[in-house]
């Protein structure tokens, strides 16, 4: 019990909770913070090691029961840094999901973002690709009928849609043919064509 | 305010301090109160959070008192007028008076608990009115509104709310604002 | 697709409109055609000048492309009728009956076929009365909830809505508040 991080047990993995909290209320994603999880991860193993020796005196002296309620404190510190280390986690994967889902589910474009990309941790990066793989793989069950990651937000009104151009997104199959959508133009078009560029911000609906 | 294991208000909740007299002695423990003390000794007092006081009180270890948010003062003026109590100055911004108090509950014996609970519960009834009319009025005034014919007291009424008020602050606004939208917005212009 | 946040505290009004537009809805159709087979089932035949019984949406499609009359539901084409409606809602402690999705029913006909709505301003400013008379009741309805239950009958499906993301979430704190000896001799946080 040395060092000064470890004289208040819990304040450290608090902070990383508190982190989660302030990136909720600023509806950010804040930086992956490596380091305070390396911290709060060698305080349950230093935890550990103070719950094995206390365990190992208690054996010495079968009458000696004073360790009790440090051994029980000891343990609730280890599940409380748990709770918040899981939690902390938990907590930047659904905000990675919901913008993973913002996009329509278009993962190189969420990835093609240099500052989003700084924030994330490598495991962060490999979930998102392997959750975009799950996701592709159970949309192709339905490709036939359904797109399962179409948009949702607004229900449709019409089977086609007026669309002006935002940003030029290249040739795209429509029911018309192939369309080259260049910028500042407009099209009416069906909307299962295209919608998918709406939510990717390619074109805005007029 | 809910149990639920991964909710970050819910373990932030659980820091709020409370004041607990040990039972028994801990050796090595001396620490938890941030003091020099190799040991902690029966009798002596310490703020511990709720998360970690609440085992040692459970498992009879310690004792605790009602902390300062929930003291007859409080009860006092709640009971004459909840809506004239600022519970976010009671627990400092961003805190957790209901969560607090759901814990403390937790704590008590029956009569107490029962007690405890009937505050909590009255509070909350007695505020929740306050609460949805402002934010249905804040939501009618659109965008551009901003504290316009409120007052002063509405103003101190919204300073005074704490976390889970403001969230059902915010969800009524929002569940205003979205079902006016509609009702204002038409489709005469559709094709 | 994930539910998206914007939908998560309830569904949207939008989404209530469009439930509502299945609802039948009787039409003078100004065009023929064959019985024809939808996913929600068979419409037609349309012959005009007979009256037929087919879904709002589309009612308002043909309406749009003026191939069709639409007759609105007694409830919308008589403002005597509101007006007492109006009466008995500011007059009594009750919600007064209506048709449950109203409110959607009759936005979408104003909004598209005020012409085939005799009176339609009168109307629509009965409804707007109508309306706040009973958001004071739901209001009122307010004071009276527990945890446990909370009856407002003849509450309508736009209002039901407007108010079921707090109702929802306070009477969740007021389950967490109430004692329950059950749940009391649980651990604690872990």
């Amino acid at each position: 019990m040395a060092s000064a991080e470890s004289r208040q047990f819990g304040n450290l993995a608090t902070q990383l909770v508190q982190e989660s909290r302030r990136s909720t209320l600023t509806d950010t994603l804040l930086k992956y913070n490596d380091s305070l999880v390396r911290t709060v991860i060698r305080e349950q193993r230093n935890l550990e090691n103070l719950i094995n020796s206390a365990i190992a005196a208690q054996a010495d002296n079968a009458a000696f029961t004073g360790d009790a309620p440090a051994l029980l404190l000891y343990q609730t510190v280890v599940l409380r840094n748990k709770r918040c280390l899981l939690a902390y986690h938990a907590h930047r994967l659904d905000r990675l999901k919901d913008m993973y889902w913002a996009l329509g589910g278009a993962l190189p474009a969420l990835l093609a973002d240099n500052d989003l990309r700084s924030r994330l941790s490598p495991h962060e990066v490999d979930f998102l690709r392997e959750y975009n793989a799950s996701v592709m793989d159970f949309r192709g069950d339905f490709s036939a009928e359904l797109d399962i990651a179409a948009s949702i937000t607004h229900p449709p009104r019409d089977l086609h849609a007026l669309v002006r151009v935002v940003r030029d997104c290249g040739v795209i199959e429509t029911e018309l043919g192939t369309i080259d959508f260049k910028k500042g133009q407009r099209f009416m078009v069906r909307r299962a064509d295209i919608e998918h560029l709406i939510v990717q911000g390619y074109l805005q609906e007029v | 305010m809910d149990d639920d294991y991964y909710s970050i208000d819910s373990i932030l909740s659980e820091n709020q301090k409370i004041q607990c007299t040990f039972k028994v002695d801990i050796p090595d423990m001396g620490h938890l109160d941030g003091g020099h003390e190799r040991d902690i000794k029966a009798q002596s007092r310490v703020q511990l959070p709720l998360w970690l006081a609440f085992i040692l009180i459970y498992s009879d270890y310690a004792d605790f008192t009602i902390p300062p948010p929930f003291n007859s003062r409080v009860r006092n003026a709640l009971n004459a007028e909840a809506k004239s109590v600022k519970l976010s100055a009671l627990v400092g911004a961003g805190g957790f008076w209901y969560g607090f108090g759901k814990m403390i509950m937790r704590l008590l014996d029956d009569e107490p608990a029962n007690e405890m609970s009937g505050l909590l519960t009255k509070s909350f009834r007695n505020r929740l009115v306050e609460v949805i009319d402002q934010a249905q009025h804040f939501a009618a005034l659109g965008p551009a509104g901003g504290g316009g014919q409120s007052g002063d007291a509405a103003l101190a009424f919204r300073e005074g709310l704490e976390v889970t008020e403001r969230e059902l602050f915010l969800l009524a606004q929002e569940s205003a604002k979205r079902t006016k939208q509609w009702y204002e917005s038409t489709d005469r212009l559709r094709r | 697709m994930a539910l998206p946040i914007s939908l998560r505290d309830s569904i949207t009004p939008p989404e209530l409109e469009l439930i509502a537009s299945e609802e039948l809805v009787e039409i003078v159709p100004l065009i023929s055609m064959e019985r024809t087979a939808f996913i929600s089932g068979a419409y037609g035949p349309l012959r005009p000048p007979n009256k037929a019984r087919i879904p709002l949406w589309m009612a308002i499609n043909l309406k749009m492309k003026k191939k069709c009359h639409i007759v609105p539901p007694d409830w919308l084409s008589v403002a005597d009728f509101l007006q007492e409606r109006l009466t008995q809602e500011t007059t009594q402690p009750e919600f007064s009956q209506f048709p449950f999705r109203f409110t959607e029913i009759a936005k979408l006909l104003l909004d598209t076929a005020p012409d085939d709505i005799p009176n339609s301003d009168k109307i629509r400013s009965l409804l707007k009365d109508i309306r706040e008379a009973r958001q004071a009741k739901s209001r009122d309805g307010l004071q009276k909830i527990d945890h446990s239950e909370l009856s407002l009958p003849n509450l309508c499906s736009m209002e039901i809505n407007e108010i079921r993301p707090f109702f929802v979430r306070a009477m969740g704190v007021l389950t967490q508040l109430t004692r329950d000896p059950v749940a009391d001799s649980r651990q604690f946080g872990v």
